[in-house]
């Protein structure tokens, strides 16, 4: 609410309605879409950003996932070939 | 895919349309009337609104939302320009120092001219052009300004006072 007693609270009324001209609009319209395609990006674009980011996230998910999969894949025998690398 | 993002793409036009006037105006007449800045500033709210449109739950009207952003860049913008540019008063400029309530009150009785308004804020400093916006566009208490600004209350209270009276006096120089 705007002061009343306040002498210069009325002289910044009028100028709220100052809008951009056509082509201004249109302009930064292009300029959002086009911006936003280039940051879109595909599923393979993001996964190799988020390897970037975070690479011991995904070290750790690829460990867990491969182990888990060849466990049941091989099952005693995988854990044995682990083992005899590994010199157990 | 590309039938997903046509929509999404046509909803965000219709979004745009529907408020880039207002945000454009909210910018411009807060930034120094800065027609490049205000573009910007325009164009990075409606990034994050194309970004975050279709995850837009609905809580809040658009328009609602739409301006929280504008706020937010504003305020970023504020803070960023007060860091790298800090504020300089001459010596000449505190020595002219006077009470700016009362050359106000008998400019008010004439009521101040909006043309006459914006060309004084565009030769003021930009520091002064934003205390008075804050304090008389947004109604921003002297809390919130020096929130926004990232300043003490009593710089705030100052740097206000200042900015007033550079105001009057350009004011005064326009009329003549």
């Amino acid at each position: 609410m705007k002061k009343t007693n306040d002498p210069f609270a009325g002289a910044f009324d009028n100028f709220e309605n100052t809008a951009p001209t056509e082509r201004q609009k249109q302009k930064m319209l292009s300029f959002v879409l086009e911006e936003s395609r280039r940051q879109e990006s595909g599923f393979l674009q993001k996964l190799g950003e988020w390897i970037a980011v975070k690479p011991w996230r995904f070290a750790f998910c690829a460990s867990a996932l491969q182990a888990a999969a060849f466990t049941l894949m091989f099952g005693t025998r995988y854990t044995n070939l682990l083992m005899s690398i590994f010199g157990g | 895919m590309k039938v997903r993002d046509s929509a999404k793409e046509q909803k965000f036009t219709d979004t745009y349309e529907a408020f880039v006037d207002e945000v454009y105006g909210f910018f411009y007449v807060r930034i120094g009337f800065d027609t490049a800045l205000a573009e910007d500033l325009t164009q990075e709210v409606f990034l994050v609104v194309f970004r975050e449109l279709s995850g837009f739950k609905g809580r809040s009207s658009v328009r609602t939302w739409i301006f929280g952003i504008a706020r937010n860049k504003l305020n970023d913008f504020y803070r960023d320009r007060c860091r790298r540019k800090p504020e300089a008063c001459g010596l000449d400029e505190a020595d002219a120092l006077c009470d700016p309530e009362q050359d106000a009150c008998a400019l008010a009785e004439k009521s101040f001219e909006s043309d006459c308004v914006r060309n004084c804020l565009e030769k003021l400093t930009w520091h002064y052009q934003m205390i008075l916006t804050l304090k008389y566009l947004d109604d921003y208490s002297i809390k919130q300004i020096a929130q926004t600004a990232g300043i003490s209350a009593k710089a705030a209270e100052s740097l206000l006072f200042r900015a007033k009276t550079a105001f009057i006096r350009e004011y005064k120089m326009e009329e003549r």
